[in-house]
């Protein structure tokens, strides 16, 4: 197709115009300001605007496993978790688990619960005295052994993880143990005082803080005991007398061993009456043996440690409490998370043994309430606590921070598509 | 938030350099608890005898379990580390490949309009070359014409040329035509000059005709007593003097003294002679009597002369033709001390209203003349002289008249 003409002024002018165009053009070298690539944003930025919640400021249940004098361990463990403002919305406890948690649940702030445990652990440290025999320590009456720490110093053959956090021979366990039980602890009223010294009972009735204790509803303690057979004026008291033996407590612990959970009870102590409280307490934590039962509204309970030492299953009571934080006073506990399905069990575990080795290890445990095994339990459970909580609040940031990143990930590749 | 920050940036940073080895180790520990479950299923009566006392190999395979269950925890919490490190960096890939598109799109978005703009240039520059064809068309066009215009420039360079030949030839032949007219301008003007003076010998020889016509004709008259009768004879000498002055003969006398204007005189003429008539008439005059004879004193003739007059009307149309009475302008030539005696003392009569004028007004009017011409006058003449000297105050004066009013190269006044 043939061009029609064109005179030299048009085609001037057609070439200034050219000119002037590819004049401007040539300042176009800096592409058009568009929105910053999502690839290329700060993703610490993003990830704060996005509002993650810190899994610290994550609101939890605690369940205070039972233990005796091993639960010096959870005042650690409540230490470090009052020090992180760790936000507890209840607590369920049994055995002594259940004396802290009315501790920590009396008080006004878990910091404030914390200061008020160690004060009582303290106090029974106190109270106990320092044990009648205990191997000659290095740098304290507890043994050298407490001034170690848990890391994986190799001592021969074994670790540091391994040892007692007391040592104590089988021996020296033989020996303390009378004194132990005869101890200051386990004498009429002291448990009754140290819960009128340390816990607003008031408060629990209040409820501001719910807390579950575990009970189990013991048989006739006279069941199967020589009071029956035999004229001796019954006492009360422990079931340990010496004239007065009573076998109920046989009963209770096949019962528990055999029914287990079942057989236990959870109790929300702001349910309770105001009076029930102290007996509902006192009966969680009475070990058989040392301690008594307790009458409460005519039903006769124990320690609720010998049904259900673990009372998590009472939290799915609580509507919005998902987050569950598990104190075991067991180095190896046998705990299977499985049992509690829709809860996300953080478990905090004792990376020693908290018993001396031995076959009285298990008594000496119980019973060992003296202030170097208190002060050592406590230190230990705040430090597991940093550490083992730490893990899975460093693996929880992590698991945020690789979703963050994957979704970060594909949003940017996926805007690779998008049209520009 | 800081736990958060600080587990990312952490993981961030870290960089899994011993991941390698430590799977490696980890495969090789595998393998060797393997071994140990191989060897524990393969012990003997006596060997799971001593198993079930010591528990050894058990020990160590819950062992190996428990570690190489740690060692994929450390496994995974590395992977996991490095997975975020990875989606840290394909983000920041896929950041900088999304800026990358932006930079193609820019890139395509200018080379789309430099496209269009190069078609346009294509399209201008095809125009142009059409146009710049045209001017070449044209411009061979031109070529042809110039070589054309050229070839006649060259026809009319080479007639050019013959025509300056030509012109040449003709100015040499001018040049010779201009030497022989300037000879002949010479010869025109020497031509000229010689008709000029033939004419101006013709013009003064007609003059001199006329003169002695003019002298002959008054002193017949003045003679047969047909003009200035009455008059004293001194006063008709003056008069006649003055007339015959006034006519061709002054002319004459003008001119016969002069040479030919533009060339030389005439071989043959003679030179005029400025006195010629004045001598004539002066001879004529005396010739023809009527004065006094031997020397008379000039006072005398003056009061007889103005006791001729007997009217005043006379004496003052006398004295007034003798000069008296005119206004300088209308009289600058001075007349001579002789006819100034006899205006003079005619005009005292008429003023002083007497009829004679005594012996010592006349001389003191004779030295009045004298005086204001400082020029000498005899006092005592004779007719002769007296004729001889009035003819040439007359004359004189005549001359003087028409030398001022004639140009000299000019036409000769008026007779």
């Amino acid at each position: 197709m043939a061009e029609e003409s064109m005179s030299a002024d048009e085609i001037g002018r057609r070439a200034r115009e050219l000119a002037a165009r590819a004049e401007r053009r040539s300042t176009e070298t800096i592409p058009p300001p568009r929105p910053l690539p999502r690839g290329l944003r700060n993703p610490a930025d993003l990830f704060r605007e996005q509002g993650v919640q810190d899994p610290r400021e994550l609101p939890i249940a605690l369940v205070l496993a039972g233990g005796g004098a091993r639960g010096a361990y959870q005042a650690g463990v409540a230490r470090y978790l009052a020090e992180e403002r760790v936000p507890v919305h209840a607590i369920s406890g049994a055995s002594i688990g259940a004396l802290n948690g009315a501790i920590l649940a009396s008080a006004s702030t878990l910091a404030s619960g914390a200061d008020n445990l160690l004060a009582a652990w303290t106090h029974v440290g106190r109270q106990s005295g320092w044990p009648a025999r205990r191997a000659a320590a290095a740098n304290g009456p507890a043994g050298g052994t407490l001034a170690l720490d848990a890391q994986t110093t190799e001592l021969g053959a074994r670790t540091v993880r391994d040892m007692p956090l007391v040592g104590e021979t089988t021996l020296e366990q033989l020996v303390n143990l009378w004194p132990r039980l005869r101890g200051p602890i386990f004498q009429r009223g002291f448990l009754d005082d140290l819960l009128a010294r340390y816990v607003d009972l008031d408060a629990l009735a209040v409820g501001r803080l719910p807390l579950f204790v575990s009970v189990f509803p013991s048989v006739d303690p006279s069941l199967g005991s020589l009071e029956a057979l035999l004229p001796i004026k019954r006492r009360d008291g422990p079931d340990h007398g010496t004239l007065h033996p009573r076998f109920g407590w046989v009963f209770d612990v096949v019962r528990g061993v055999v029914q287990g959970r079942a057989a236990a009870r959870w109790v929300l102590v702001s349910e309770l009456p105001r009076d029930q409280i102290p007996d509902t307490l006192l009966a969680s934590a009475a070990v058989p043996v040392v301690l008594p039962p307790r009458r409460v509204g005519g039903e006769v309970l124990r320690d609720g440690g010998i049904g259900d030492n673990l009372p998590i299953g009472a939290l799915y009571q609580l509507a919005g409490v998902r987050r569950v934080v598990v104190v075991h006073l067991k180095a190896y506990p046998l705990f299977n998370p499985d049992e509690f399905p829709g809860l996300d069990l953080i478990e905090i575990m004792p990376s020693r043994p908290l018993d001396p080795a031995g076959p009285l290890s298990w008594g000496s445990g119980l019973l060992d309430f003296s202030p170097d095994r208190v002060h050592a339990l406590y230190e230990l459970g705040y430090a597991d606590a940093r550490e083992q909580l730490g893990r899975v609040w460093r693996h929880e940031a992590v698991e945020l921070v690789a979703g963050f990143t994957s979704e970060f990930r594909r949003d940017a590749v996926a805007e690779l598509d998008e049209p520009r | 938030m800081s736990l958060l920050r600080k587990a990312l940036g952490s993981v961030m940073d870290r960089v899994p350099v011993a991941g390698g080895r430590m799977v490696k180790e980890l495969s090789q520990s595998i393998e060797r608890t393997s071994g140990v479950v191989e060897k524990k299923g393969r012990l003997g009566f006596f060997g799971r005898m001593a198993e079930t006392f010591t528990g050894k190999l058990q020990r160590a395979v819950d062992g190996d379990l428990v570690r190489h269950q740690r060692e994929i925890v450390v496994q995974l919490d590395q992977i996991r580390a490095q997975g975020i490190n990875v989606d840290l960096s394909i983000a920041r890939v896929a950041g900088h490949l999304r800026q990358v598109q932006y930079g193609v799109d820019h890139a395509i978005s200018l080379g789309t309009r430099n496209a269009a703009d190069l078609r346009e240039l294509g399209l201008l520059t095809g125009h142009l070359a059409g146009l710049v064809g045209v001017c070449q068309d044209r411009l061979d066009a031109h070529d042809v014409m110039l070589a054309e215009h050229a070839a006649v420039l060259r026809a009319h360079a080479a007639r050019l040329a013959a025509h300056a030949a030509a012109l040449a030839q003709h100015d040499a032949i001018l040049r010779e035509h201009a030497t022989l007219l300037d000879a002949h301008g010479r010869v025109l003007l020497d031509h000229g000059a010689r008709l000029d003076a033939l004419e101006f010998r013709t013009m003064v020889t007609d003059f001199r005709k006329a003169g002695e016509d003019a002298v002959g004709n008054a002193v017949r008259v003045w003679r047969d007593g047909e003009t200035y009768a009455g008059l004293p004879w001194a006063l008709q000498v003056l008069l006649l003097g003055q007339e015959i002055a006034a006519g061709p003969a002054g002319a004459y006398e003008l001119l016969a003294p002069m040479p030919v204007v533009g060339g030389p005189r005439a071989p043959a003429g003679p030179p005029g002679d400025p006195r010629y008539f004045q001598k004539i008439l002066a001879e004529r005059i005396v010739r023809s009597g009527g004065g006094w004879t031997g020397p008379k004193p000039l006072a005398e003739v003056l009061i007889e002369a103005v006791a001729a007059l007997a009217e005043h009307d006379d004496r003052e149309m006398v004295a007034e033709i003798l000069g008296i009475g005119l206004v300088p302008s209308l009289a600058p030539v001075a007349r001579g001390p002789l006819t100034s005696s006899f205006a003079f003392a005619l005009d005292q009569v008429v003023q002083e209203g007497t009829d004679e004028l005594g012996r010592q007004r006349a001389a003191e009017v004779i030295r009045y003349a004298t005086a204001v011409r400082y020029v000498h006058l005899p006092s005592r003449m004779t007719a002769k002289a007296f004729a001889e000297l009035a003819v040439a105050e007359q004359a004189s004066s005549a001359l003087a008249e028409r030398a001022r009013l004639w140009v000299p190269g000019g036409a000769p006044p008026a007779l």
